[in-house]
């Protein structure tokens, strides 16, 4: 694209362009910011202005609270081993759930996509699915968390219409003339054209991973066994047991809610830093594709 | 695609079963004469689940309260701590997948899962053991018989243990209002509502907070949702409708004067009430903030920078340290036709279902002399003191905490959370120590504690003070279907009228004629039902 | 495409040709044997956890007692249906269900979408990337965080919108106490926190459109703008129209947290969705079958309308699930 040469019509449609996406990236950045600041902030100062450009009272108590129990770190570690592992079996089961309803010849492909579509209306809620863990014998551990969810059709779907739109019959055959097998056709042409689909992939059911605390609050009763979700919203909730209505309180009370309010957003950088670091890495997969792409056309 | 079941608020507490072995080596309360079942041979286990603390204190296991108790009684309990947030749908899975604890301790169940749960076996029925093993709470029964009667369920059993407090100001809410703001306006602390109108009305006309700015006092401000549980209940006392109490109200029922059991909600006196309280919006004393969008924090902000006039709640540590500085406690106001009734008060059972014997339980009797020690004198110190010597020490016949707990990071009571369970979160079965003693141990007084005169409390006690009624499970589920409907339309219109929106003429028949529609009239029956049934149980 | 002529040419009625077909289909079946392979261990997982809790379904049409179990607990038919067909609010909190989703999806659809196209015209790479990543950032705040900034800024007292309106003399805007701005603060707020996340795909489906077809364009004397109109956007129409239409499919799922949080006394009118409603009767009584049954109700009304939706993408021509 970088040969292709530009007219001033180009250059004034780059140029506003530009500035709507900055704007717009204003806009998304700026209550981002606030989160940053508030959470380096002393929190009984957060409500003094109504506009947050610099922390108000630099302290990092807010920060403290969170680290300096032991806890959290036990929190770190095990949300990174369920999220590569969790990930790594979501992406595996998603690609062989959709590349086969990709291709047209597949006998019976409306028949499957129609019972995994179905799945994602009709379940039969948290008992039974619990009953049915139990049953495998599966609570408490890591596949407990990582199996029931293995794959989400909505990711499937979003996958099986990039392969169907990416990968073109023309590309099977000649594979097959070459004496291909499907799985061979799979794992050593298809994947490695698909990289930005697959980046994409990584990124949603890892963050869903990273995030995840509801199955963990059901299914986990070793407290070694925590991710690092549970940790924080336990920080957050407890003092919120005692908001009985008129329950009288302890002279701290008042500081402990505002030292919350501070916690809540220091919570929220802790807690997605690094993730946000995993994009720029896999956006280098967007442009492997392309490159990829160009050399097959 | 996840679906977001239900998540019911109500946690109690889990009812932490402790079964208290008996053992007694003081001799008070009845029942120590209780052969001591630690002399079995081989230890008994019990399991037990229970709300999880342990971000502000250890875990149950190594908590210093349990194992001091297990070395008295000799039973081991095997703790399952549920984080807070999903008790409900943990207790759901624990019940449907069959492995149920031995016991469950300070969690909460609703009056139609404990009759449920007991019709259909998982709980066991304990008036028997009570009568034969639970000597403390037996004298508890006797001596206030409305203990018995709020825990026994419609069919006649008890199914579930109860957290007893006899102290009225732990069971009460104030209307703490801004001394510094009297003081600095020559003003007497208000004893009727209109003077409490009038007093709002002079704040914010007059500069109390003496900074210059006329318009940066507030009246009675408390963050948004709060006023509907606190303040306008405490009306109701002051205006005819106090009596039933807390629970009462929060079921919308009242005796009146000629005996009967009303509805408030459609009550003329009712419209009163709102339109005392759509006077103070009028004054711009009730700011909007108390019906949108305004957070604790703000609001704590606010209090220490010196602008709220007014709040209710328990004690007054609630809006910060500026609290128990500047601001006094009102108990009760006397209303325009002289009722002076303390409306929001809890009865003496403030929790019903602090502890559940489940059907898994082979010990049941050991389980029962296990918690019910801690109904006794001895055990309801042990609970909330912890042992002489070690955590605190008597001063001047009062009991003071360890100086290790006094000087704790994150105050007194979290200090003495570190030892014993009994100070934090509620809903334990047992019963509280005296109020006296509760205060001295953080070094004041019960009036100082609350700022306020604790003696009036008794004065103006409504007559009857009642439990949350328990429903058969017919009554159940045709009051919730009422009442989810009720709740929401009174939620929408009470701030209309509060705010002007709506008019107490027309629009207040069509409000009652709405209710009406809605199944109000089923509901006061239903509520009579269980009102008459309360009362019969011996 | 071989063997789509052969069946074609198989048409004989009668025991014969009934036999033939059985024939084709065994060798379709044959054909395809790799890719049976190959979906079979994530049709197993759909069994496993998908299919076989779904007799819990049963859950909505009994009383479900937890000691009785499931098969053991009482039938009682569509009584929890009627109930909240029944209940006063009804129409009310319908209306705001699908009045905010509807609203969501005209705006959240699009934005996403005209995002990415945006972000694939910065030719700088390095730009790209920084944008890209601050847009996305905004899905990892906690629903609680981003209602209390929302708040934060729409204070009557000490927001900076109103701080702004009094600047230019007008008089602050309590927000939360009307009913008539919820609709627009859930939305809005709401497409604030995902058109990063959800320009993603859109993304991920552009770079892989090939780069000669914009070099043909290019060549034929077409603008950015056209280039975009006639290679970007048909490229990306598929993922689009899958997206589009499972969105249709989540109409009646607005979330109850953030509604909750928002929720005030004053904007009940319009804030009161079928989530909200669920978990407040929850919380008067212990009603999981209850629950169940108006999950279930909502769970068949997305299907009808995705089903509905799928068809008439089918019919216009466009990609569709099946």
């Amino acid at each position: 694209m970088d040969t292709i040469k530009q007219t001033p019509g180009e250059k004034a449609f780059e140029a506003v362009n530009l500035t709507l996406v900055l704007l717009i990236t204003i806009i998304l950045l700026y209550p981002l910011l606030f989160v940053i600041l508030a959470s380096v902030s002393d929190p009984r100062r957060i409500y003094d202005t109504f506009l947050l450009v610099w922390p108000q009272g630099f302290n990092l108590e807010s920060y403290k609270a969170i680290f300096e129990n032991g806890d959290i770190w036990i929190g770190y570690r095990n949300t990174i081993l369920y999220t590569t592992v969790g990930t790594a079996i979501n992406v595996f089961m998603t690609i062989l759930g959709a590349y086969p309803l990709s291709r047209r010849r597949f006998y019976g492909k409306n028949v499957f996509t129609f019972l995994f579509t179905f799945t994602m209306f009709f379940s039969g809620g948290l008992i039974p699915t619990y009953l049915v863990n139990q049953s495998l014998g599966i609570l408490n551990s890591i596949w407990v968390l990582v199996l029931p969810g293995a794959i989400s059709v909505f990711n499937l779907i979003i996958m099986r219409t990039y392969f169907q739109t990416q990968i073109p019959v023309e590309l099977e055959e000649s594979a097959f003339v070459d004496g291909c097998s499907d799985w061979r056709l799979l794992f050593k042409i298809v994947l490695p054209l698909s990289m930005p689909i697959i980046a994409v992939m990584i990124l949603f059911y890892g963050v869903g991973h990273w995030n995840s605390y509801f199955d963990s609050l059901i299914y986990m009763t070793d407290r070694d066994k925590f991710p690092l979700q549970l940790f924080l919203r336990e920080i957050l909730i407890k003092n919120s047991m005692q908001d009985m209505l008129g329950v009288a309180v302890d002279e701290q009370y008042s500081q402990r809610m505002m030292a919350r309010e501070g916690i809540k957003y220091s919570i929220v950088v802790a807690s997605s830093l690094p993730l946000l670091i995993l994009y720029p890495l896999l956006s280098k997969f967007f442009e492997k594709g392309i490159l990829v792409g160009a050399i097959k056309g | 695609m996840k679906n977001a079941w239900v998540k019911q608020g109500l946690v109690g507490g889990l009812a932490v079963a402790i079964l208290a072995g008996c053992q007694s080596g003081g001799g008070d309360s009845a029942g120590s004469g209780d052969s001591g079942s630690g002399g079995k041979e081989g230890k008994i286990t019990l399991k037990m689940a229970r709300d999880s603390f342990t971000d502000v204190h250890p875990a149950s296991k190594d908590l210093w309260m349990w194992k001091k108790y297990e070395e008295k009684t000799g039973i081991h309990i095997e703790w399952e701590e549920i984080p807070g947030e999903s008790s409900a749908e943990r207790k759901n899975v624990m019940l449907a997948s069959g492995k149920l604890p031995d016991a469950f301790y300070q969690t909460g169940f609703s009056s139609s899962e404990l009759v449920k749960y007991g019709e259909q076996g998982l709980f066991l029925p304990l008036e028997d053991l009570i009568e034969q093993h639970a000597p403390n709470l037996k004298q508890w029964f006797e001596k206030n018989p409305e203990v018995k009667k709020a825990i026994t369920m419609p069919d006649g059993h008890i199914y579930s243990l109860p957290y007893i407090d006899t102290a009225l100001p732990y069971r009460s809410i104030r209307l703490y209002i801004n001394k510094t703001w009297l003081d600095n306006l020559g003003l007497q602390v208000p004893k009727t509502t209109d003077e409490l109108q009038a007093a709002l009305k002079a704040f914010k006309e007059k500069d109390a907070n003496g900074n210059g700015d006329p318009n940066d006092e507030m009246g009675w401000v408390m963050p948004t949702g709060f006023i509907n549980g606190m303040f306008e209940r405490q009306l109701y006392g002051s205006f005819g409708m106090g009596n039933g109490g807390y629970k009462g109200a929060a079921s919308w029922i009242y005796k009146d004067s000629d005996g009967e059991v009303k509805l408030i909600f459609n009550d003329p006196k009712y419209k009163e009430v709102l339109q005392y309280l759509n006077g103070l919006f009028k004054d711009g004393t009730l700011p909007q903030l108390n019906y949108s969008g305004y957070e604790y924090a703000q609001w704590a902000a606010d209090g220490s920078a010196g602008k709220v006039g007014a709040f209710s709640w328990g004690d007054p540590h609630y809006i910060g340290t500026i609290g128990a500085k500047d601001y006094i406690g009102i108990n009760v106001l006397a209303g325009p036709h002289g009722d002076k009734v303390v409306n929001w008060m809890d009865p003496m059972t403030r929790q019903t279902s602090s502890f559940t014997i489940t059907k898994s339980n082979k010990h049941p009797e050991e389980t029962m002399e296990w918690v019910d020690y801690f109904y006794g004198e001895e055990g309801s110190k042990f609970g909330y003191f912890g042992i002489e010597g070690e955590t605190y020490t008597m001063v001047d016949g009062k009991p003071q905490y360890s100086e290790e707990i006094r000087t704790y990071k994150g105050g007194v009571q979290l200090g003495a959370f570190q030892y014993v369970d009994n100070v934090y979160g509620g809903g334990y079965p047992y019963a509280e120590p005296d109020m006296e003693l509760r205060s001295a141990v953080k070094g004041k007084t019960v009036d100082e504690d609350f700022k306020t005169n604790a003696a009036e409390l008794e004065q103006f006690l409504p007559e009857e003070v009642w439990p949350e009624f328990s429903p058969t499970a017919e009554e159940a589920k045709k009051q919730a279907a009422i009442l989810t409907d009720i709740n929401k339309y009174i939620q929408q219109m009470r701030v209309k009228f509060v705010t002007g929106q709506a008019d107490f003429g027309s629009g207040w028949d069509e409000y009652v004629a709405t209710l009406d529609k809605m199944g109000a009239q089923d509901y006061l029956a239903i509520k009579k039902g269980q009102y008459e049934r309360y009362q019969s149980v011996k | 495409m071989d063997a789509r002529m052969e069946i074609q040419t198989a048409r004989k009625p009668s025991a014969e040709g009934f036999s033939r077909r059985l024939a084709e289909i065994g060798k379709q079946l044959k054909r395809n044997i790799g890719l049976y392979l190959i979906i079979a261990p994530a049709f197993f997982y759909f069994v496993i956890w998908h299919f076989w809790p779904l007799y819990g379904i049963q859950i909505a049409f009994k009383d479900y007692m937890p000691a009785l179990g499931i098969t053991g607990s009482p039938w009682v038919g569509l009584e929890h249906f009627t109930r909240f067909f029944r209940t006063f609010f009804f129409w009310d909190i319908l209306r705001n269900t699908l009045g905010i989703s509807v609203y969501g999806l005209i705006v959240g659809i699009p934005a996403p979408i005209i995002l990415a196209l945006m972000f694939n015209e910065i030719r700088t790479k390095r730009l790209r990337s920084v944008v890209q990543t601050i847009s996305y950032a905004p899905h990892f705040i906690s629903v609680v965080v981003a209602v209390g900034i929302l708040f934060f800024f729409i204070s009557p007292t000490t927001g900076v919108i109103n701080g702004i309106i009094t600047r230019f003399g007008g008089s602050p805007i309590d927000f939360m106490a009307n009913p008539s701005h919820f609709w627009h603060l859930f939305v809005w707020s709401g497409l604030w926190q995902s058109i990063g996340w959800s320009s993603l795909i859109y993304t991920a489906a552009m770079a892989g459109i090939p780069p000669d077809q914009y070099e043909a364009a290019y060549i034929d004397g077409a603008s950015r703008f056209r280039r975009i109109w006639h290679v970007t956007l048909p490229g990306i129409m598929p993922t689009i129209m899958i997206l589009s239409i499972m969105s249709i499919g989540g109409v009646m799922n607005v979330g109850f947290e953030k509604v909750l949080l928002m929720q005030t006394d004053m904007n009940l009118a319009k804030s009161e969705v079928i989530s909200t409603y669920m978990y407040k009767s929850g919380i008067v009584e212990a009603q999981y079958s209850f629950s169940a049954a108006v999950g279930l109700f909502n769970n068949v009304v997305n299907f009808i309308l995705l089903i509905l939706f799928n068809a008439i993408a089918k019919r216009a021509g466009q990609t569709s699930l099946w």
